[in-house]
């Protein structure tokens, strides 16, 4: 199977009182289409710097990340919006759901925005991620594991190529953890999107396709 | 605070200035005044006095003119000993007093076409125009007057010929004495006036035109001010709100680490009280700035030779003012700090100060700061509360008009009624935490107000009485008019004049209540015991209509022994009476009574003569009267036809409509940019609380940037929803204001000013682009400064 996504040669340093820090060192891989791969590191690790590039939220000092063959690495900000719209989504361990919107209107924001706006496709995610009873709530009437739900109910509406989750489960208990998990895994095969876990949980690990370990900015 | 320091350091200087030059002022130590010649007892005794002690001053309204050009004079004719306190000062420090010469104000050489030495007529003598006045002692405030000032010695007012064909002189004695001397010669002149209409006064009694403006105009425009500062504590507590939101984290762990919630408050307390310390510090520098540069602003009101400083009291008021309020609207503001739980804040569980219960003490502790800073200007309890319920029901109904407004758009939201979604989402920012939209539509909504109801008032005026001078109204008003000098007068003129006559008279009773008694309890839409004009007439005027008559479509009736009268209906409310009520009028010491047969209506307001009483011909036409005549004259033909008037008939006083009316827009412009200056500082008020609360929201707002961005948003329709947000918030609150402003002007127009209202449509579009303009520019600022944030930064932060 071709490669989705490609990371070529990603370095990424910050200053810090007259120090560089080097986050991420020479770092290649590629991730296929709808493979479930789990980042894992210690804290400070450059695990979160390293999704966030190649989700194109973040800029590299060096190195080039593609996807589907476009290098996102040149892209504008409104560029890299535009692919946000379809092909790229995040579930964040904070939800960011959007306050003052209800849950139907938060998981439809995206078509919104993509101009594909369609109360079906709302319902149906709703269905799946069962919080049909829940539309009309707003984010603060939610619990943590229906707050998750929705977000990841909002990163798949649009059906994207690759899905990156950013510790989903780091807010939750054990046992929401684990159903949020299975949810996310379930809809991953169900829509074939490629789903990249950055996690410290090696049970979710193991659900992985793959792992990548990294270690002091680079891959072990 | 600048604009209140700036304020009140001018009506302190105005105050000094009073003390220090009150004698130069009034005149003398003693003033005698009366509007004819003073009975021989009187005139015996004065002249017994030192002439070098005593001025005997004449000053009356006349035309001035040369060969082809003429100008309305106020005329003071004055003894030697002219001025008995302060100085004359002349353009070229000529010595006061020639034979035959005048000294003239500038205007008269301007409008005249003259330079010292040429000459000019009043009356029917001729003067050479011997310097040009700079300063009045006397007459300190010169921006409005009807008449450019002429002063001639007494001496030369006989050749005139215009004593004793002029009905409206002011005869007046000034008196200098020392203070020992003073009260004994008060008490004895006082012995010797028996006519009820001389006044005797000293120079402390004396009010001053000045003072009046001081105790007026001042505190109204430091009213407004007050109004300012209310809306600055709002503005106040929001900025305080908002710094603290922002160091939420900080608190929660300061005290969990053991700092007391009490220790936190009072950090807060000495940082700000200092901040209001260098406030003061910095509205005195500013309002210094005011003082030196912007001098001119306040000349309508201040006389051109006072000295400005601003007085330490002045200082001192100004730092307790802001020192108490700020030390309120922290207090009020940090009371939630007290129950912040530190792991509530941390795990972010719910919004630490909605447990705060509203401090409703401390708020009434601040309405009644309020109400004594309103008192210590106005120093009357019952109008200081009716100015301050003023206040806080128009702040109640326009926080219930935006209250409605924010429900409707909640609603419209709720019910999906709109359906671009891009607008929703900007409109359900309004709603969001801390946004304190309400707070700004309001408070933008009653800055609006007033400034749009003086604009179109001031519009609707200048449209209908000033600008454009009512077509079908008088434009030239004669005075003086002698009977015999009717035919002539039509003849010169070539049309026929409409004459009123003029009668004048005191009302010694209304339904057998002195006027001494009634003066206490009627309004303050006149002063009962002034000298009214009463003319006589066997119809109604054309610019009047009958209210309610005894007989009907009558102005008068059969009332027996009493004579008829028919009344004006706006005075008939001041005097609180009706038809069959009876009125005792004192006719050149002749006593009349009569009974209210008619009330009469003015059809529309504006330049056209009325009185507020008319009798029968029969009943006044054997009195002493003299004749007031209007007419209708070309701007072209009306210099002309006033100089030939002045030269064929002296005693004839012309006024000129047109220029009457520039002269009092010119005035009132002046007192209006005042006005609009000190109202306008409100909007900075608004305006505080509108960066307030994009500060206080800051967070949220990038948040919500991130999340649109993370989901694909590009920042064309990022900005459109920031734009979308403030044009709704900014377009509502103006919006409503300035349709509160057009109903308010409707109302006021038409039922005080009888007019029309007329909205200046130029202005409407020119603000509102600005407006517009404003809340572009504000949403490019803030949207460049969301781009300029990065998402990853965020995240971090996050």
């Amino acid at each position: 199977m071709t490669s989705l996504l490609k990371a070529n040669n990603l370095s990424k340093s910050y200053a810090l009182e007259n120090q560089t820090i080097n986050v991420l060192k020479d770092i290649s891989l590629s991730i296929k289409a709808a493979e479930f791969v789990a980042i894992m590191g210690k804290s400070g690790s450059g695990k979160s710097t390293l999704i966030s590039i190649l989700a194109g939220l973040d800029t590299t000092d060096f190195g080039q990340v593609f996807l589907d063959d476009k290098e996102l690495t040149c892209l504008t900000e409104d560029e890299l919006a535009v692919i946000r719209q379809t092909d790229i989504s995040f579930v964040f361990q904070s939800f960011h759901l959007i306050p003052t919107l209800t849950v139907a209107e938060n998981i439809g924001f995206p078509l919104k925005l993509s101009g594909s706006f369609s109360d079906e496709k709302v319902n149906s995610l709703l269905q799946k991620v069962e919080l049909s009873h829940r539309k009309n709530s707003f984010p603060h009437q939610l619990s943590g594991g229906e707050k998750q739900r929705t977000a990841i109910a909002r990163a798949l509406i649009t059906q994207p190529k690759i899905l990156f989750a950013d510790e989903p489960t780091g807010n939750l208990d054990e046992k929401n953890a684990q159903s949020i998990m299975q949810l996310l895994i379930d809809l991953q095969q169900e829509f074939k999107t490629a789903l990249v876990v950055v996690t410290h949980d090696d049970s979710i690990a193991q659900l992985a396709d793959r792992t990548i370990r990294i270690i002091n900015g680079k891959i072990a | 605070m600048g604009a209140y320091l700036t304020l009140d350091a001018l009506q302190q200087s105005v105050d000094d200035y009073i003390d220090i030059n009150q004698k130069q002022i009034v005149g003398g130590d003693i003033v005698i005044t009366h509007n004819q010649a003073f009975p021989d007892e009187l005139m015996s005794r004065v002249q017994q006095l030192d002439t070098n002690q005593v001025v005997y001053d004449f000053q009356f309204n006349s035309i001035a003119y040369t060969q082809d050009n003429s100008l309305l004079t106020r005329i003071k004719a004055v003894s030697s000993a002219y001025p008995l306190y302060g100085e004359l000062i002349l353009k070229n420090n000529g010595s006061l007093w020639q034979q035959s010469s005048v000294l003239v104000e500038q205007q008269v050489l301007s409008s005249l076409n003259l330079t010292i030495g040429d000459t000019l007529k009043i009356g029917e003598k001729e003067f050479t125009i011997h310097d040009e006045i700079i300063t009045e002692p006397d007459r300190p405030l010169t921006a409005f007057g009807f008449g450019a000032r002429v002063i001639m010695h007494k001496s030369d007012l006989a050749a005139t010929g215009l004593v004793g064909k002029k009905s409206r002189v002011n005869y007046r004695i000034e008196i200098k004495t020392s203070t020992e001397e003073q009260q004994p010669l008060f008490d004895e002149l006082s012995a010797l006036i028996t006519h009820k209409e001389i006044q005797i006064k000293t120079a402390e009694q004396s009010n001053t035109s000045i003072s009046n403006l001081s105790q007026n105009f001042l505190v109204f425009l430091k009213l407004l001010v007050i109004a300012v500062i209310a809306l600055s504590a709002i503005g106040i507590m929001s900025i305080v709100r908002a710094f603290v939101a922002k160091q939420q984290n900080t608190n929660a762990v300061r005290s969990a680490l053991g700092e007391k919630n009490s220790d936190i408050v009072q950090s807060y307390r000495v940082l700000f009280l200092s901040m209001a310390f260098i406030s003061v510090i910095l509205a005195w520098l500013a309002s210094l700035l005011v003082i030196v540069f912007g001098k001119e602003a306040f000349l309508a009101i201040l006389p051109s030779d006072i000295v400005l400083t601003i007085p330490l009291l002045s200082f001192l008021k100004a730092i307790i003012i802001s020192l108490i309020m700020t030390g309120l609207m922290i207090h009020i503001t940090l009371i939630g700090i007290k129950h912040i739980k530190p792991v509530a804040v941390l795990h972010k569980h719910q919004n630490p100060q909605s447990k705060a219960k509203t401090p409703w003490i401390w708020l009434l502790g601040s309405a009644i700061g309020i109400l004594l800073l309103v008192y210590s200007e106005i120093n009357s309890i019952k109008l200081s509360l009716q100015i301050f319920i003023a206040l806080l029901v128009m702040w109640l109904c326009f926080a219930l008009f935006t209250k409605v407004l924010m429900w409707t758009i909640k609603w419209m939201l709720d019910k999906n009624i709109i359906h671009n979604w891009k607008t929703t989402l900007a409109l359900q920012n309004i709603f969001r935490k801390n946004n304190q939209s309400a707070l700004f539509i309001s408070t933008i909504a009653m800055t609006t107000m007033v400034l749009g109801t003086i604009t179109l008032l001031d519009n609707s005026i200048q449209q209908q009485l000033i600008s454009t001078y009512p077509e079908d109204a008088p434009n030239f008003f004669l005075l003086d008019v002698q009977t015999n000098q009717q035919q002539e007068l039509d003849e010169l003129l070539g049309q026929k004049l409409t004459y009123y006559p003029v009668v004048r008279a005191r009302i010694k009773s209304v339904n057998g209540i002195e006027t001494a008694e009634l003066k206490t309890k009627l309004g303050r839409y006149d002063n009962i015991e002034r000298m009214y004009n009463l003319s006589y007439a066997n119809a109604l005027l054309p610019t009047e209509e009958l209210d309610t008559s005894l007989e009907s479509g009558q102005l008068f009736a059969d009332t027996g022994d009493e004579v008829p009268l028919s009344l004006l209906s706006s005075f008939a409310e001041f005097l609180q009476v009706d038809l069959d009520d009876t009125v005792t009028f004192n006719i050149q010491g002749i006593s009349i009574k009569a009974k209210i047969t008619s009330i009469r209506k003015r059809l529309k307001r504006g330049p056209s003569p009325f009185f507020y009483f008319i009798f029968p011909s029969e009943v006044l036409a054997e009195a002493p009267q003299i004749r007031f005549a209007t007419a209708k004259v070309s701007d072209s033909q009306r210099v002309a036809m006033q100089t030939q008037i002045a030269k064929t008939f002296p005693g004839i006083t012309t006024l000129d409509g047109g220029s009457i009316a520039k002269k009092l827009k010119e005035f009132v412009d002046q007192l209006k940019q005042l006005v609009q200056i000190f109202t306008a500082l409100s909007i900075f008020a608004g305006l505080l609380i509108f960066i307030t609360s994009l500060i206080s929201t800051s967070q949220d707002r990038l948040r919500e940037s991130f999340y649109y961005r993370m989901m694909g948003m590009v920042s064309k329709d990022l900005f459109k929803l920031t734009l979308i947000e403030f044009l709704s918030l900014g377009l509502f609150a103006f919006g409503v204001g300035a349709l509160v402003a057009t109903l308010l002007s409707a109302i006021i127009s038409n039922n005080w000013f009888n007019l029309d209202l007329v909205i200046p449509w130029s202005v409407v579009i020119v603000s509102s682009l600005i407006i517009i303009m404003l809340l572009i520019v504000i949403s490019v600022i803030y949207n460049n400064h969301v781009k300029r944030s990065k998402v990853i930064e965020f995240l971090a932060s996050e």
